[in-house]
């Protein structure tokens, strides 16, 4: 049986049964216990007035005689006096002819049916006769017989039981339709669960933290696990949400800016000159534009892959030597740090590989460069260092000298789109995704990555990756 | 006419300046931050502000809540990439007058940018009509008679200003806030230079004057009471 209920009231209805077979046993047995003592006292009063009647025979030596007259047993009973040798002295008369009811049994109790009725009968050997006159030690002995119809009895008995099977049965009755209910209104609090679950919105609105109202304190755990998986589900909607709609903003005023640039040119008469300027400046535009979507590609695509393979599936990459890899982004960068009078000083290391794809290590250098060259003071230094750290790993610091990242934008820096100081950023093109790339590219590449201020000056960014020697 | 832009793309407050000095031969002012916006927003001397949703500093809602807190009933034209309803109408409930979202189209930043100027200022129509005096917002280009005025785009500018607000007096303060950046020295008699001009290509061939200086007030472009 799949259902809880079902399985929870089959066992209480079980346990119930065994106890009730053994209650209603009980019961019938001390009541036949009980019915048959009493027909067996009754019988045995009988029995005894019936004997008071018998006497010795003065005529004949070892004779006996029964008084018949005295006789008042009721008219349905039987009975049967034999000398000890077995000869018949008296009797009820269809018990004298046929002595096959009475069997072969020695003293004590039994039954047997006559005629349709059933009779319980006692038989008492060598039953002693008291002489009633000189009250001398009694010399006479006889077997009697003595039988009672038992219809009465069995009756009674018959009624008990079933009385007792019928109270039995209710109880048994009682306990399911109890059972049930009180298994049906314990299991409540889960379909009500069900029904909270069923109205959560892909989204995770509309749920309200269960714990408070939940009764039963088995569900708390439940309720408590439900909630903490919704709010997950929730915190994650709601980052992947405003990843988007930052992503359709960013998108948007792109589309926007070359849209305006062109439809400038559009407007009047523009000289040559002019047309040269704006489609320029409409080229530059559509970089930037190309620019951003290349980034955001840059991390779906590194996202899908940790979504579909899992993290450090790079075993298969060709080793890249670090410091090479370094030099040529520091290389690339020249021309950017030259207009900022930076210089960019390179502290190169024992030869280490990493294994990660050529395009994601240059992007993550070039990226975390230009962080630090833009936030350079004029004519100040970014220095980068490479260092071996134990096992096999690899430690690279890229430190500038500018003002730091302030305590409130220090947590989200890795966030996509965020930008600390927005108007800065916007100067220098920036789309708050350098960083989000940069800590993407580490993580999937089984490293780690963190930020801080020193205390002199300046903001450190420290990248971990696993290494292997060349 | 004296429009505010606050949004944080430069290229793009750039781009929407130049459109529309060019086209409208508005002043154009651009802030390029939240905090600077509201501040010169509140300097009360625009005609039109045009609002990016999303700036650094505090953002567009917050700086549409604060202005129309401070009782600043400037028309905002508000910019934004978010095209759901419940944004839209949040930031319209929030004060704004009209929204345009990106990308847009130039021409239709431009009719609005026109059109909400027009109905600030009491004017349903671009056509600004005084007794025979009509200047047409659209050709920028004024007919007094139906003869044809030649003006400057100086001179187009202050006139316009006076035929949107006709029937009121504008001061001279008035008028250099609403017509030149922000930083244009306030002691110069160029105002006075102006309206000279004006009246010399409007008024003086004609039977009826329209153009009237108050004294120590301003002045009011109205029909002659004589007329």
């Amino acid at each position: 049986m799949r259902s809880i209920r079902g399985r929870v009231v089959l066992l209480v209805l079980a346990a119930q049964l065994v106890a009730a077979v053994g209650a209603v046993g009980l019961s019938i047995w001390y009541v036949h216990r009980a019915v048959w003592s009493t027909v067996d006292s009754e019988l045995k009063a009988r029995m005894v007035s019936v004997l008071a009647l018998v006497d010795d025979d003065v005529k004949s030596p070892d004779g006996l005689t029964f008084d018949g007259d005295q006789v008042n047993i009721p008219k349905e009973d039987l009975f049967c006096i034999d000398d000890v040798h077995g000869g018949p002295v008296a009797g009820s008369s269809s018990w004298l002819t046929t002595n096959k009811d009475r069997g072969q049994h020695e003293d004590g109790a039994f039954f047997f049916r006559r005629g349709g009725v059933i009779y319980r009968a006692k038989a008492h050997m060598n039953a002693a006769i008291l002489d009633q006159e000189n009250h001398q030690i009694p010399q006479l002995y006889v077997n009697v017989y003595y039988a009672m119809p038992a219809n009465r009895a069995e009756a009674e008995i018959a009624n008990a039981t079933r009385i007792a099977i019928s109270v039995g049965l209710l109880s048994l009755l009682i306990s399911f339709g109890s059972t049930w209910w009180a298994v049906g209104k314990g299991m409540r609090p889960l379909t009500d669960f069900a029904h909270q679950a069923d109205l959560i919105e892909a989204d995770g609105a509309q749920f309200e933290d269960p714990t408070g109202t939940v009764r039963s304190t088995e569900l708390v755990p439940l309720a408590r696990a439900l909630h903490s998986l919704v709010s997950r589900l929730q915190r994650a909607f709601r980052r992947e949400r405003r990843f988007l709609s930052d992503a359709a903003h960013e998108l948007k005023t792109a589309v926007a800016i070359q849209k305006s640039t062109l439809q400038l040119l559009e407007q009047g008469k523009a000289s040559e000159e002019e047309l040269r300027e704006g489609i320029a400046r409409a080229l530059e535009d559509t970089s930037r534009t190309e620019n951003l979507v290349a980034n955001m590609l840059l991390l779906a695509s590194i996202d899908y892959f940790q979504r579909s393979t899992g993290k450090g599936a790079i075993d298969n990459e060709a080793p890249l030597g670090l410091n090479e890899s370094l030099q040529h982004a520091i290389d690339q960068l020249v021309p950017m740090a030259k207009i900022k009078s930076v210089s960019v000083v390179f502290d190169s290391c024992c030869d280490l590989r990493v294994r990660a794809p050529e395009y994601e290590l240059n992007q993550l250098w070039i990226n975390l460069l230009e962080n630090a060259i833009q936030h350079s003071p004029l004519g100040g230094e970014v220095k980068v260092e490479i260092s071996r750290i134990e096992g096999s790993a690899c430690r690279i610091l890229i430190a500038d000298a500018g003002p730091g990242i302030s305590s409130e934008d220090l947590p989200h820096v890795f966030e996509r789109f965020y930008r600390s100081d927005r108007s800065r950023s916007r100067l220098t093109g920036g789309f708050g995704l350098g960083l989000s790339i940069a800590k993407a590219v580490v993580e999937k590449n089984r490293g780690a990555i963190q930020i801080e201020n020193m205390p002199q000056a300046g903001a450190t960014v420290e990248v971990c990756l696993p290494a292997v020697d060349a | 006419m004296h429009v505010l832009i606050i949004e944080d793309e430069e290229r793009l407050a750039q781009n929407l300046a130049k459109a529309i000095s060019k086209n409208a031969g508005f002043v154009v002012d651009v802030a390029l931050e939240g905090n600077e916006g509201l501040h010169l927003a509140l300097s009360g001397s625009f005609d039109l502000v045009v609002l990016d949703l999303m700036l650094p500093g505090i953002s567009g809602e917050e700086l549409l809540t604060e202005l129309r807190r401070a009782g600043n009933k400037t028309p905002v034209l508000v910019l934004t990439a978010k095209e759901d309803k419940q944004t839209i109408v949040g930031v319209l409930d929030n004060g704004a007058d009209d929204y345009l979202a990106k990308p847009f189209d130039l021409g239709e930043l431009l009719a609005r940018v026109k059109a909400l100027i027009r109905r600030s200022k009491g004017q349903a129509s671009s056509s600004l009509v005084l007794a025979d005096l009509i200047l047409d917002m659209n050709t920028r280009s004024a007919t007094r008679a139906e003869v044809r005025v030649e003006l400057t785009p100086m001179e187009y500018r202050t006139l316009e200003y006076l035929m949107l607000r006709q029937g009121s007096v504008v001061s001279k303060e008035e008028l250099l806030e609403h017509l030149y950046d922000y930083n244009w020295e306030k002691f110069s008699n160029v105002i006075e230079v102006y309206i000279s001009a004006l009246r010399r290509k409007i008024d003086a061939s004609a039977h009826e004057r329209l153009i009237h200086t108050l004294r120590g007030h301003g002045y009011m472009l109205r029909r002659s009471e004589a007329a």
